[in-house]
């Protein structure tokens, strides 16, 4: 019997252990993208591209507005500017890695139409930032895109 | 990761069925356990520590029950009130916590917590290891990677169906592999595949455009929106369930049958004799017999019937619409049993009052709240914001009327019994010819689909 009440207690101690793991593990906050909107046009000029909707999403990423909560989407402004920033949050986490192979397919595309041609563009592809975390996912290519990453991580990302 | 995705299709799945059969019979189980642990990792990495914990939980008090049998009651009570508890943390805890400081005018902290994906699956899983073992149906399982297996199984472990243990017991050794046993699965793999592109996801569309509208829809769009949900959810997860019981088929599994055409019930409980079938079936075993199922009191019944409803509800989402879809359905399967079961109505008018009830559930499974649900039906029921019939509405019935006939067609077992036929008659090579070229285009259009679609959750990917 003692063996059975060491192991239940063993049990109960490690199931806590990785509640309060998971519970205050860092993770991002349930923020609205008008934040990061705001924090992403007052700090960044975001030349090269235009704010843009559900079907030009649909178009570049194949993805439907529908299925997500939200979405911030800056596509490029001219054929020949590769600028371009999506964020998109999720309804929930799962969901958000699964963007990802649009992310890779949208980046394949956009390498194939400037290979060849277009180095300054292919290097900028080659330096696109997308990923996920939380509830959101980001596609981001530009000569700052690691800044804009940055800031916009700053507005969802929170130490619980 | 998701079946109908790219990535899954042309290189987890290839990837991991030739590893597996390259693999001598012993090792079969550790491919299909890493496989499965890389699966699931694939869409939230940190949620495996959790399902690693309901392994070993589960595996361990397996043992200590096989170990100390003077104390397998208290070891059961303690394994179901810790796989509760877990499932409850993830995904109720929120739901609790807010409708507490709505009653009691609170302001505890809410902290969302993200739902572990397939955590609902894998707990009933363990679960019906857990009380089965108890029960003495079958002798423990030593081998954990057995029993990692068993809970992990990428197949079935996301969205069901719910496998018991006392149902793949056998399996969990060597499993017999064949090509027709392959080609068997993979027909059924094909077949849902089909099932989730071709019908689901266009089903789905048509739902989000009228659901986006809110109120300002006409009678006519709310019912096409209520009827397209109807079919989504239906292809959606029979889909998944025929790609579960496909890849089961081809790894040399042979996993339960978890729909058998809903929309042809002509009765509520005729429903739920047919839909998401492993679901009930844990409820039935685990829940409502052991509470006395029907074999007492009339009140004892209700409370029985009402009891299960609520938690199937439950089990849905921690949500109160899901609250209210589960008493719906409970209570009108009380009606049918002690009302109108007595009453003698042709087969068609059972059938058309059964679908209108089904639709209605859905209606109430898959709004967003309580206020939603009242719209929507008010919507349906000659409240409409914009009339009975609007331009919209003739839009969307015109350019939709084939997918809705044709999901319509393919959700009843119209072709069952001729195609049964041909393949018996001394014609079975027409079935054979047609068979192949129909898959090959059903399967090339999905591929089609997906190519152009990045994104393809499952709708019971939620619960």
């Amino acid at each position: 019997m003692k063996k059975v009440i060491l192991m239940e207690a063993l049990a109960v101690l490690v199931l806590a252990g990785i509640m309060v793991l998971l519970l205050y593990r860092k993770t991002p906050a349930d923020v609205p993208l008008q934040d990061v909107n705001l924090a992403l046009t007052e700090n960044y000029a975001l030349t090269g591209m235009e704010p843009a909707g559900d079907m030009r999403m649909k178009r570049a990423f194949s993805l439907n507005a529908s299925d997500f909560t939200e979405y911030l989407y800056y596509a490029p402004d001219n054929t020949m500017s590769v600028n371009e920033i999506l964020i998109i949050k999720c309804p929930d986490e799962s969901q958000a890695s699964n963007i990802r192979s649009a992310f890779e397919s949208r980046l394949q595309v956009q390498k194939k139409n400037f290979d060849g041609y277009g180095t300054d563009q292919t290097a900028l592809l080659e330096h696109a930032r997308y990923g996920s975390d939380g509830l959101y996912s980001w596609f981001m290519v530009g000569p700052e895109a690691d800044s804009w990453l940055k800031t916009a991580k700053a507005v969802w990302e929170v130490q619980k | 990761m998701i079946f109908s995705s790219v990535t899954f299709l042309f290189l987890f799945l290839p990837i991991t069925l030739l590893l597996y059969y390259l693999v001598p019979q012993k090792a079969k189980n550790t491919v299909l356990l890493l496989a499965s642990l890389l699966f699931y990792a694939w869409g939230e990495p940190v949620y495996v520590i959790l399902m690693l914990y309901s392994i070993l939980l589960n595996y361990g008090m397996g043992l200590l029950m096989d170990r100390v049998p003077r104390a397998k009651k208290e070891i059961l009570a303690f394994t179901v009130i810790i796989n509760l508890l877990m499932l409850g943390f993830f995904k109720y805890y929120g739901f609790l916590v807010e409708n507490i400081n709505a009653l009691f005018r609170l302001n505890l902290p809410v902290r969302t917590l993200a739902l572990p994906i397939g955590i609902s699956f894998y707990t009933f899983q363990a679960l019906s290891y857990d009380i089965d073992l108890y029960r003495g149906k079958f002798p423990v399982q030593k081998n954990l990677i057995k029993f990692a297996t068993y809970i992990t199984m990428f197949p079935q472990l996301i969205a069901g169906p719910i496998v018991r243990y006392e149902d793949v017991e056998a399996q969990m050794g060597p499993r017999k592999l064949s090509l027709a046993r392959f080609g068997k699965g993979a027909v059924r793999f094909i077949i849902g595949l089909a099932k989730k592109v071709l019908l689901a996801n266009l089903t789905g569309a048509v739902f989000d455009s009228v659901h986006a509208s809110g109120a300002a829809v006409s009678t006519l769009s709310a019912w096409i929106g209520a009827v397209s949900y109807t079919f989504q959810i239906y292809f959606d997860f029979s889909g998944y369930s025929d790609m579960a019981i496909g890849l089961g088929q081809m790894l040399g599994f042979n996993f339960v049958e978890n729909f058998n055409y809903p929309y042809a019930a002509e009765s509520v409980t005729d429903f739920w004799r047919r839909w998401h079938i492993s679901l009930s079936t844990w409820f039935r075993e685990y829940v409502y017999i052991p509470l006395g199922g029907n074999r007492v009191k009339v009140w004892k019944h209700i409370r029985n019937i009402l009891v299960v409803w609520m938690l199937t509800g439950l089990w849905h989402g921690a949500s109160w619409n899901f609250v209210l879809w589960g008493l719906y359905y409970g209570i009108l399967l009380l009606l049918e049993k002690y009302v109108f079961l007595k009453w003698k109505l042709p087969s068609a008018v059972r059938y058309v009052f059964t679908m209108i009830f089904v639709i209605i559930g859905w209606v109430i499974f898959s709004a967003d709240s309580v206020p939603q649900i009242l719209t929507a039906l008010s919507s349906m029921f000659g409240f409409a914001e914009n009339g009975f019939v609007d331009g919209t509405a003739l839009y969307l019935l015109k350019s939709n009327a084939f997918l809705l006939l044709a999901a319509a067609f393919f959700s009843l077992p119209l072709l069952k019994k001729p195609l049964k036929r041909l393949k018996e008659s001394s014609a079975a090579a027409i079935y054979y010819l047609f068979g192949f070229i129909f898959l090959l285009a059903i399967l090339s259009c999905s591929i089609a689909f997906l190519v152009t679609e990045n994104y393809n959750p499952f709708l019971y990917f939620r619960f």
